[in-house]
């Protein structure tokens, strides 16, 4: 009996130690999908929005607009359709849709309809952001902040918000550089920390938040300074212009789709695959709205010049 | 009606205490290790005269009814290693005869030719869905990275395992979240070590493990799909004694040794390699750091307390994945128990046990700068139970126990408004019920075990308060060799973890008790199943279950707001067949076991095969000893396809983080991809090969075991999971050797 178990359990192994070939099939029947983004500034009159499908192959980039899709936005009384637009492919996609026309009122229910070529609707409904007054606790951020060395806290307050917001906030330094005597515009984004890791350093912007506050840092705006120029001797072609402040105000299908397309997964926790978040009914994408306030930075001449560089 | 059901027990228990039929007496003891003292859990007991037996519990007790009083027995006492004794015991009016007996283990060279004395069977257990696993089982079997009682449950039927990286497990369709880890009693909430690459508990502190996979009985509660009963040793009686081993990955220390009226062990085990570990995980440098401590103290004076047994358990364990990187996220995760019983037998055929204990799991993801969000979580469960049992002269059982829970479950989140949010009750909570069994064994041939449980007080706020679970199982015995047996129950679980089943590696499960917008979990078990044994070299088992879950808490993937809630609530349906058989003589043991089954789950309306159906499972262990102190083994495993989600096609994905205009839809985007239907398809088959072989050896005062162990001998490309971003194949694990030594003193 046993001599039979052993001689069983070798030709086992043999069969299958030979037959070890694999055949997977990672990819099912395609099936087309709409995919729509529309994300609406409430302080505007302007708005984009544009229309994508999906496709079968990896490769096929680019050319996967959907074409001729009525597309409106609603509020209240209020109904637009959004014109179609050819862009450079470049600074502008080579088509998307928009309206210069439709200014809803804070906290009003904004929504989306598309309907396409072949039937599809595609629609989503926000409530745009909604509070009675807003400061920051200064009229303007100066710089440098009250210490080189030391963290700063710059707060904001909100008064009877109609929901739950959360906060992004964004700090830019504008400058020149003369090149070849043509002064070149432009704005580099100040991380709030920036960690030094295997010889190089990372810099780290600002998550959403749902606090009413943003710790800033002397030290990453002078190291940003620094780098502006970092291998270039002439430090005085370099103009600092200003620089500002913002600060976005964000309703929670917007905050939900920013987050979710954040690396929030770390390399511990390895998923077989990550759903997609999107509030579009009937395809893909997201429909938001947001509130940009804008906080002026007043840095001062010597602080400019201390770095070598020439002031406004 | 509660107050009915307790004055009916206690009814019970006055009455039976002065029963004693006229014209037949018990017998009872413990059988233990003579070198050692540890007791020798499921040893045969043999009356030669009646030809009639019983095998021990995990305890080594046994308990013998019905025996014709003024009459000499001669009873042969058995166990595998072991050499057998007989002795010869008398039945006297109204007494209970005692006996202790230790058996002496036999040298290696002479295992092999020592015969097993008869093997019992049938005659006091209507085991259904019960593995049981002894150390010596554990001795055996490949070792793999560490010797691990987790990675050996999955050699069972009905047990499936989603990858080698992991030795959580899933037993016959259920979820891992649905087992149950009880350390000498006490509830060890995430027992993993490395990314649950292999269990907290070290094997050496092991003396045996029950496995209930389906259809238990009224004495467990809290989990709904399995329970794993780890009972420890209690430490060498007789002389100190010491062992130290190391493997490629940790290295660990065992001290043990009798003090005053009773013993101590002490073992102790630390990581200093990560290379091993990172083979698992695709050679990604993983900073894993982690050690655990388990102590262990009984005493027993009969001056004291006659007939009485104390033990204080206590185990710790942690792991730490610290980068040293702000880029990177660092994870902790602990556990610390310590409980303490009081075991007592009386003068009647009445036993009872009072335990009392505290675990706690804190388990820490901490995001640094790496913009994922935080978790973290707490358990702390503070546990007080008591369980009685009385055996009366016509053999049978009434058992009956009540068990209060006061639980903690704290679950800290960041949601997508980054805000931190608890989303475990925040209160502390209360789990209170008790139970009540009958096992009808006055019948040779038919036995029978009936109960249920009465749950007094929830956890969870979102169910009834007093819920019962009624659960019922019987054996037949058709004959000698055949047995039918059958269980029916329904269980209940009012905890549950935050677990992505989609995710095949995971740090720890955080848990939460079930949240008030939910039911508990509940579950019903069928399992039917036939048995085969010849007595002595052959056995034979087969079971068919039937297990149907409502109330599955399910992770909501629809959540959008954040006032939608984490979880949604679904159902699973599960069957399928378990058979194994055994084979064994004097120098081969020889097992294989075969799993069919169907798991399909329902959430929000959308029907799925989770990714742990898998439909067939083949496990073919042979172990041998070969000569002098050589022993070898070998195992094969073989699992069909998991179920996986094929791509249906791409899509251009917007991204929102790197323009100067943070919400402009004319940011970047990227080539993201569609998902089909869910699970659709399978992944190929899976199939391994280890191999190990161990010498032990006298050297001066030692004794020394070298342990080899080569696993994926063939060097099969088991495929892991597929990365959709890269397009990388991921692995699991290739050919790898592994060793240990261990001194022992």
């Amino acid at each position: 009996m046993m001599k039979k178990i052993t001689n069983l359990i070798v030709l086992l192994t043999l069969v299958l130690t030979l037959s070890c070939e694999d055949s997977i099939n990672y990819q099912s029947e395609f099936k087309e999908e709409s995919i729509l983004y529309c994300i609406i500034n409430a302080d505007e009159e302007s708005h984009y929005a544009m229309l994508k499908k999906s496709y079968p192959d990896e490769n096929t980039l680019d050319d996967n607009y959907i074409e001729d899709a009525e597309i409106t936005l609603s509020s209240d009384d209020k109904l637009v359709s959004l014109m179609k637009n050819e862009g450079d492919g470049v600074v502008l996609p080579k088509q998307y849709y928009s309206t210069n026309n439709f200014k809803p009122s804070f906290g009003s229910t904004v929504t989306i309809n598309a309907k396409l070529d072949d039937d599809t609707d595609l629609s989503s409904t926000i409530q745009l952001p909604d509070f009675s007054l807003f400061f920051f606790d200064r009229h303007l951020l100066e710089i440098p902040l009250t210490s080189y060395s030391e963290s700063y806290i710059l707060r904001w307050t909100l008064k009877n918000p109609v929901a739950d917001y959360t906060f992004l906030t964004a700090l830019f330094i504008e400058y020149s550089v003369l090149e070849n005597n043509v002064e070149q515009l432009k704005k580099i984004e100040i991380p709030i920390e920036e960690v030094y890791q295997n010889g190089v350093y990372f810099p780290i912007y600002p998550q959403v938040t749902e606090n009413t506050y943003q710790r800033l840092s002397q030290q990453n705006i002078n190291s940003v300074l620094t780098k502006i120029s970092e291998g270039d001797t002439n430090k005085s072609s370099y103009k600092i212009l200003g620089g500002y402040l913002d600060l976005y105000i964000i309703e929670e299908n917007l905050a939900t789709y920013y987050s979710s397309s954040e690396a929030f997964r770390n390399a511990f926790s390895v998923k077989v695959y990550e759903n997609d978040i999107s509030n579009i009914k009937g395809g893909k994408g997201v429909f938001g709205a947001y509130i940009k306030k804008t906080l002026p930075l007043e840095i001062s001449s010597s602080y400019i010049r201390s770095f070598g560089y020439s002031t406004n | 009606m509660i107050k009915k059901i307790f004055t009916f027990i206690l009814l019970i228990l006055l009455l039976s205490t002065g029963i004693f039929a006229q014209g037949v007496g018990k017998f009872r003891g413990v059988i233990s290790d003579s070198s050692t003292g540890e007791v020798l859990a499921y040893a045969n007991i043999f009356i030669k005269n009646l030809g009639i037996g019983v095998a021990a519990d995990e305890r080594g007790f046994f308990i013998i009814s019905s025996l014709p009083e003024n009459e000499n027995y001669n009873a042969e006492i058995s166990y595998v290693g072991y050499k057998k004794q007989t002795i010869h015991f008398g039945i006297y009016p109204n007494k209970i005869t005692d006996i202790k007996v230790s058996l002496a283990p036999l040298n290696i060279e002479f295992q092999t030719i020592e015969k097993i004395g008869q093997k019992v069977y049938g005659e006091n257990v209507t085991d259904i869905g019960i593995q049981k696993i002894t150390s010596k089982n554990i001795e055996f079997l490949p070792k793999g990275v560490e010797s691990d009682i987790f990675r050996m449950i999955q050699y069972l039927p009905g047990i499936q395992s989603s990858s080698d990286v992991s030795a959580r497990f899933h037993v016959r369709g259920g979820a891992s979240n649905q087992n149950q880890f009880l350390l000498d009693g006490i509830e060890i909430y995430n027992p993993y070590h490395a990314l649950g690459l292999f269990g907290v508990i070290d094997p050496e502190v092991i003396n045996n493990v029950q496995l209930h996979i389906g259809g238990f009985s009224a004495e467990h509660t809290g989990k709904i799909s399995s329970v794993v009963n780890m009972f420890t040793k209690e430490g060498n009686k007789n002389r100190f004694s010491g062992t130290a081993s190391s493997s490629l990955m940790s290295v660990k220390g065992l001290v043990q040794g009798p003090y005053k009226n009773g013993s101590f062990l002490v073992s102790g085990r630390k990581s200093y390699s990560n290379k091993i570990i990172n083979k698992f995980l695709d050679e990604n440098d993983t900073p894993i750091d982690f050690f655990d401590i388990f102590a262990k103290v009984s005493y027993s004076n009969e001056d004291f307390m006659p007939n009485a047994n104390f033990t204080l358990t206590a185990f710790s364990s942690a792991d730490r994945i610290v980068n040293n990187n702000p880029l990177l996220a660092d994870v902790k995760w602990s556990n610390n128990a310590v409980g303490l019983q009081w075991t007592q037998f009386t003068e009647k055929p009445l036993y009872y046990t009072i335990h009392v204990s505290r675990s706690e799991f804190k388990g820490d993801l901490i995001p640094n700068s790496s913009g994922i969000k935080s978790i973290r979580n707490k358990v702390i469960d503070y546990m007080a139970k008591f369980d009685v049992s009385y055996v009366f002269d016509n053999k049978d059982e009434i058992v009956g126990g009540m068990k209060l829970n006061e639980l903690t479950t704290n679950l800290f989140l960041t949601n997508s408004l980054a805000m931190e949010k608890n989303i475990g009750p925040v209160d502390v909570r209360a789990n209170a019920g008790f139970y009540v069994k009958y096992k009808l064994m006055r019948w040779k041939d038919l036995l029978l075990d009936v109960g249920s449980r009465v749950n007094l007080i929830g956890a969870s706020r979102g169910g009834d308060n007093v819920f019962i679970e009624p659960r019922a199982s019987f054996a037949y015995n058709i004959s000698k060799y055949f047995a039918l047996k059958s269980s029916w129950g329904i269980y209940q679980q009012e905890i549950t973890t935050l677990t992505d089943e989609d995710e095949v590696i995971t740090y720890f499960e955080p848990w939460l008790v079930t949240p008030k917008y939910l039911s508990p979990t509940k579950s019903t078990h069928y399992v039917v199943g036939l048995e085969f044994r010849d007595g002595e070299n052959y056995a034979f088992d087969m079971e068919g279950y039937y297990k149907y879950i409502t109330n599955l808490p399910a992770l909501n993937e629809n959540k959008i707001s954040v006032d939608d809630n984490e979880l949604v609530s679904g159902t699973s349906e599960a069957y399928g067949v378990d058979a194994m058989f055994r084979a064994s003589n004097k120098i081969f043991k020889f097992s294989t076991s075969y799993s069919w089954g169907w798991v399909t789950k329902n959430v929000n309306d959308l029907v799925y095969h989770p990714r742990f159906d898998i439909r067939n499972s083949l496990k073919i262990i042979f172990e041998s000893t070969i000569y002098k102190g050589w022993k070898a083994s070998v195992v094969w495993i073989y699992n069909s396809g998991m179920p996986f989600t094929q791509l249906s096609g791409y899509y251009d994905k917007l991204y929102l983080d790197n323009s100067e205009d943070k919400f402009s839809i004319f940011g970047s985007q990227l080539s993201s991809t569609i998902l089909g239907e869910r699970n659709i398809a399978r992944l190929p088959d899976y199939h391994r090969l280890d191999f190990n072989i161990s010498k032990s050896f006298a050297l001066y005062m030692f004794n020394v075991q070298l342990d080899l162990s080569l696993i994926n001998v063939y060097d099969r490309n088991n495929l892991f999971y597929f990365n959709r971003e890269t397009g990388k194949r991921i692995n699991m694990l290739p050919f790898l050797p592994t060793a240990t030594i261990k001194v022992e003193i």
